[in-house]
This record gives C-alpha cells, structure tokens and sequence, in this order.
C-alpha cells in the first residue's frame, strides 16, 4: 500500500524532509503534497456531500486533488503543526474535508453507529509533529478518527521521535 | 451573569443546528434575568468582535458542533486569533452538539475541550454535550425547534447554577450507548426507515442520484 504524506507545515526543514524520503521509501509510489500553497477552505458544514451530490465536494478548491490521492493510496501521513496540544487548523480542515468517503447512511460497528464507507477504502492514517501537543489525546483522537473511518491509526510520533513511524508503516 | 456566546459552526446562521441550539438554550438562560449575546464564526466578519468580547468579558461559552471527533477547523482558526487572558478567573464553558445519538460518541471532543481553556489561562466551567442533532438543518423551523427545545430547560440550569454539572449533563445526554436490543431493531427496521427518510429529503433537495454514489474511480 502506497503513503501519502500531506504536509501542511508553513517550514519544512532538513529533519522533516529527511523523515518524508524515508516514509516514502517504504512503499512504491508513495508521494508528499504540501498543502502551504494550496487553497483549501474549511469545510462549511452544508452536508450536501451527503444528501445532495452524493460523494462531492460544493467547494470548488484544491482540496479535489488530495480527495482523489486519499482515495488512491491507502496509507495518510500528516505532518503538522500543532497549536493549543492539537493539530494545527490547516490540518484539521484536511481530516475534517474527508467527509464525502462516508455516506449518509448509518449502520452499527462494534456496538456503535457510524456512517457507511462509500468506497473500497480504509485509509490508516498517522500523525508527526511538531511543537507542543498533547500526546496521548492525539493518539486517543486519531484511534477514534480512523475508527469513524472503519480504519486503524498508524500512530502519533513527535518530529524528533518521527522515525518511530517507520516500523509502524 | 453576562453570558458571550461563540458559535463555532461554519454552516450558516440560518441554517446552523448549533444556532438553533443556542437561541433556545439563552431562552431558558434569560429567563432569571440574565443577558447573552451571540457571535458566529460562519460570518467571518464577526470575528473581530468576537475577540473583542473575548478580551472584555469573563464568561464566555463557545457552542461547537462535533466535527470528526473534536472541534471543526474554522474554530482552530479562531483560536489563533485569540491570546491568553492575563489575570486568570474568565470561566470557558461550552456547548458540544454531533450528528451521532449517543453521548460516547462526543466524549473524545469533550476530554479535548476540558484542556483548551488552560491554554488561554482560563478556568474550565463545564461541557453539555449532546448528540442526535443532525436533522434540524434539515426539517422545517417547527418541528426543528421541536427537536432542540430540551436545551431551554439547560439554559435556565445553567442560569442558576452558573456551570455545567456531570450528573445534570449525562442524564441529558443519555444514552451513553444503545442497548443491544435498541440495535437490533434499528438493523431489523430503523435503519430502513432511516434510509428512506435521507432519500427523501435528497430528492426534496433535487437530488437524482444514490446517496451512495461513487462518483471517483478508486484504482
Ligand atoms: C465535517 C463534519 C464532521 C462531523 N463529525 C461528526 C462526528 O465526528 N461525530 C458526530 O456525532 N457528528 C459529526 N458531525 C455532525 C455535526 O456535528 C452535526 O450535524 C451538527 O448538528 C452540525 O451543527 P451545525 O449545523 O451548527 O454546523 C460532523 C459534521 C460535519 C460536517
């Protein structure tokens, strides 16, 4: 399974990109996209993604482009910022823009509801970060984000700790 | 007390589920004399005010709609608008509302919520948590109203108690989980009238495709 690594850092420096070659190298035809000079809004809450063109977007932006490479690869590596111990917005506007993989329609997982998936994938998804977060509420929020999802969490990593993620991959 | 609420959904006031909510829960806030204003992050030319009554106020309630297990984005963005209070004592309470019915489904939010305010030398003054919104938005205003009209009776608690207690707030949020019993009947029925109902309101809204198209190719 191919990675994608979506890198919304303002900076990237030598250590990070460093980590990024070597995520890539895991697996054929993995790839990074830095979203700093993308546009990408937040999601405006409108549910039409849902209930009224099934699976799409209405914002017409960049966010298209990495909707189809997360439908492509099965693997999500967010490198990012963090802000108050959580992601920084810019990532948070990437996860919470997935949406339209789920459908409107709910069943029971495991004694709890959630929304059907509307494709063939499961996409694991991973964090590293930089600065300051809270650890374990990261990696108890990414547990439940990928279990909306009906996928597993690669794992939460500090940049200094990135490597870790290498074997987890 | 003077209450500034923050609504920290990006959908439309007017079609905003946690607007919804939070007109009726300041009824029931007012009710003893209090007074409460409202600023919504949807309207991004509100947010110069809204950091205005940050700074000025001590009594802030933001009310969130859950997005993917936490806050949404545009109210991080917010956020980073804001600086931390130089005197501690401005108590932070919040709202936290979700598309899922039970309440287990909105406590990750809520542990998220129970550490932001000491980012902000805040005090934490308590979460009402509550899932089973989705549907307003997409009802008419009479029945909507309906749905939500429970959160007056919290104002009017809040109003007296001037913080959110667990014990008041589990029972209102309850259930934490369905019983396997309630689960089997939504697989035998509920989730079949549930499908119907979405597909109504799709074609209402001039829908004409499956709600479980799949309009990319997945390779
Ligand atoms: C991007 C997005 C993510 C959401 N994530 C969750 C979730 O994790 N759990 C949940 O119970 N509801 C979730 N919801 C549902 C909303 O919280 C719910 O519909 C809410 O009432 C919307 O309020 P609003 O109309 O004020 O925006 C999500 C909705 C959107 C648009």
């Amino acid at each position: 399974m191919s990675i994608l690594v979506l890198n919304t850092l303002s900076e990237s420096n030598d250590e990070v990109l460093d980590l990024q070659n070597q995520i890539c190298m895991q697996s054929e035809g993995s790839e990074v996209v830095y979203t700093k000079e993308m546009k990408i809004s937040h999601c405006i809450g409108c549910n039409y993604c849902w209930l009224k063109t099934p699976g799409i977007c209405t914002i017409k932006d960049d966010y298209e482009i990495i909707f189809k490479k997360i439908l492509k690869h099965g693997k999500i590596v967010f490198i990012t910022d963090t802000k108050f111990g959580f992601v920084s917005y810019q990532t948070k506007n990437l996860i919470d823009r997935i949406l339209p993989i789920a459908t409107m329609y709910l069943h029971f997982v495991d004694g709890q509801m959630r929304h059907v998936p509307r494709y063939d994938v499961r996409p694991q998804m991973g964090i590293i970060y930089t600065g300051k977060a809270e650890h374990a509420y990261l990696e108890k929020w990414l547990d439940r984000v990928t279990l909306n999802f009906e996928s597993t969490s690669i794992g939460v990593f500090a940049l200094e700790e990135g490597r870790g993620i290498l074997s987890c991959i | 007390m003077h209450l500034v609420i923050i609504n920290a959904s990006p959908r439309v006031e007017s079609k905003s589920n946690t607007a919804r909510i939070i007109s009726t829960f300041v009824k029931g806030f007012e009710k003893s004399g209090n007074t409460a204003e409202i600023w919504h992050l949807s309207d991004k030319k509100q947010w110069f005010k809204a950091k205005e009554l940050y700074e000025k106020n001590c009594n802030i309630l933001f009310a969130i709609p859950l997005y993917v297990e936490c806050v949404p984005g545009i109210m991080l963005e917010f956020l980073e608008t804001l600086q931390p209070k130089k005197e501690f004592g401005t108590k932070m309470s919040f709202i936290l509302q979700g598309g899922f019915a039970e309440a287990s489904q909105l406590r990750c939010g809520e542990e998220y919520l129970e550490i932001l305010p000491s980012y902000f030398n805040c005090e934490y003054n308590g979460t009402l948590i509550k899932g089973d919104n989705f549907a307003p938005a997409w009802l008419p205003d009479k029945i909507a109203n309906k749905f939500v009209s429970n959160y007056e009776q919290m104002g009017r608690i809040f109003a007296v108690k001037g913080t959110f207690s667990k014990e008041e707030v589990n029972k209102f949020a309850a259930p934490e989980y369905f019983s396997e019993k309630e689960i089997r009947k939504h697989k035998r029925i509920g989730g079949k009238i549930q499908k119907l109902i979405f597909r109504y309101i799709s074609r209402k809204n001039g829908c004409r495709k499956p709600l479980d198209d799949k309009p990319y190719s997945v390779e």
